[in-house]
């Protein structure tokens, strides 16, 4: 089952660079450069299910005390790091030819680093305390102070005048400009990285199952 | 084979740079976690791990050339090329060329601006098709779709090129956004890979341990 689940996400993600290369139309005036758009998105879409995912993990730790839903709140908060990181490598990259810098503090641009530096945060305040009980409370009370930017993060584009390009897809957009094979690389961008971000979440939880054995063994042979 | 990826415009060498790419990180994960899927153990001779690493991209490679093969067919017979994806209100300012190193056949009848017609009497089907505009230096790009009719292996033909001819590409920055991709995703992979091999040396000197 698990090493389906591996060739699964594998085969999906090989279908997606094929459709993301060779099949989705060139863009008419962005060129090639435009084919970011096909990872920028759908690491976007999954930095914000990794922070959805840290705020429940974190409510469900702090009303039931199990380590499970910390291990789940904290896997999740890892993913968000490397996903947040990666729109916002990819955002410069393909902003320096299309608009012909690599950075202006745009709402929607300044809101997703604040997003960043959030999951960093998170992470941090887990590493910094020696106590681990007191470390997953501390950052499941940050993993749901830190919803409020989500919004924030998802609506700048429409409620504030920004550089960055309006929304594609969801709630408050639009649609239209989209070339419809565009908008089916997308989705199935979107498939294939959420699959990928499943994939690495489950693995994540296991390591971190197995980091609580070693702990439960080490504390009972400190015991003995 | 390589003439046939030529007038690609790069692209094709992205996906198959991502293709191998891919390849090697689920060739890493099963190398490394392989007891987490219950795969056997490999030995630790570096000619065996070198051998695994590079059975995955070969495999892909096989399957990749087997299809250039595969659409590289004998053919003969004509066809039509129609510039149908792209903004009616761009039409006017456009002409329709075949061209390239590999033109296939010759124009038999002119571009009206919509479509030109041609005859295929090489073996090679790839075709390069050029969108010009009036603007001087800028060549616009779009989808082109490529019908060919007569002996083939099948009866119709259908693939759609993409075509762009602009002169930055950016094919560069295209190729660091993917490789970025990739370092973070093997950085992570490697950095719980480190964690995992840590974790389970503790597990077995504990097991050891309790054993004595």
């Amino acid at each position: 089952m698990r090493i389906l689940l591996l060739f699964v996400v594998a085969i999906l993600l090989s279908i997606d660079m094929f459709l993301i290369f060779m099949w989705a139309p060139t863009e008419v005036h962005m060129g090639h450069v435009q084919r970011i758009f096909y990872i920028h998105v759908p690491s976007a879409w999954i930095a914000f299910l990794a922070f959805g995912l840290v705020f429940l993990g974190s409510i469900q730790y702090l009303r039931t005390r199990e380590q499970k839903w910390d291990n789940f709140a904290s896997a999740s908060a890892e993913l968000g790091v490397i996903f947040t990181t990666l729109v916002l490598v990819t955002g410069p990259i393909w902003a320096k030819p299309v608009w012909g810098i690599w950075w202006t503090w745009d709402v929607r641009l300044t809101t997703t680093l604040v997003l960043w530096l959030i999951y960093v945060s998170y992470l941090m305040v887990r590493s910094y305390s020696d106590n681990h009980y007191q470390a997953s409370r501390y950052s499941a009370v940050l993993g749901i102070i830190g919803v409020i930017n989500l919004p924030l993060v998802y609506f700048a584009v429409n409620w504030w005048n920004t550089q960055h390009q309006r929304l594609v897809l969801g709630i408050g957009s639009t649609e239209a400009g989209l070339d419809p094979d565009m908008r089916t690389t997308l989705y199935f961008s979107l498939l294939a990285f959420s699959s990928l971000f499943v994939w690495l979440l489950w693995f994540r939880v296991f390591l971190k199952k197995t980091e609580d054995m070693v702990r439960e063994n080490t504390r009972l042979g400190t015991d003995q | 084979m390589i003439m046939l990826m030529m007038p690609l415009n790069d692209i094709p060498y992205l996906f198959g740079f991502n293709i191998v790419i891919l390849a090697l990180f689920v060739g890493y994960i099963l190398w490394v976690f392989g007891d987490v899927y219950g795969l056997p153990k490999l030995s630790k001779s570096p000619f065996v791990k070198i051998s695994y690493l590079s059975l995955v991209p070969l495999v892909i490679l096989i399957c990749g050339l087997v299809i250039l093969s595969w659409s590289n067919l004998e053919n003969e017979g004509r066809g039509y090329v129609t510039l149908g994806e792209i903004g009616s209100d761009h039409r006017s300012d456009r002409d329709l060329n075949l061209r390239g190193d590999y033109v296939v056949g010759s124009l038999i009848e002119g571009s009206d601006g919509n479509s030109t017609v041609f005859e295929v009497t090489s073996d090679d089907i790839t075709i390069s098709v050029i969108t010009s505009s009036d603007i001087p230096g800028r060549f616009y790009s779009g989808k082109c779709n490529v019908f060919l009719e007569g002996e083939f292996n099948s009866d119709n033909i259908f693939w759609s090129e993409e075509l762009t001819c602009v002169p930055d590409d950016n094919l560069g920055y295209l190729l660091s956004a993917y490789g970025i991709l990739w370092i973070l995703l093997f950085g992570y992979m490697i950095f719980n890979s480190r964690k995992y091999r840590e974790l389970r040396d503790i597990l077995n000197s504990c097991t050891i341990v309790s054993d004595l």
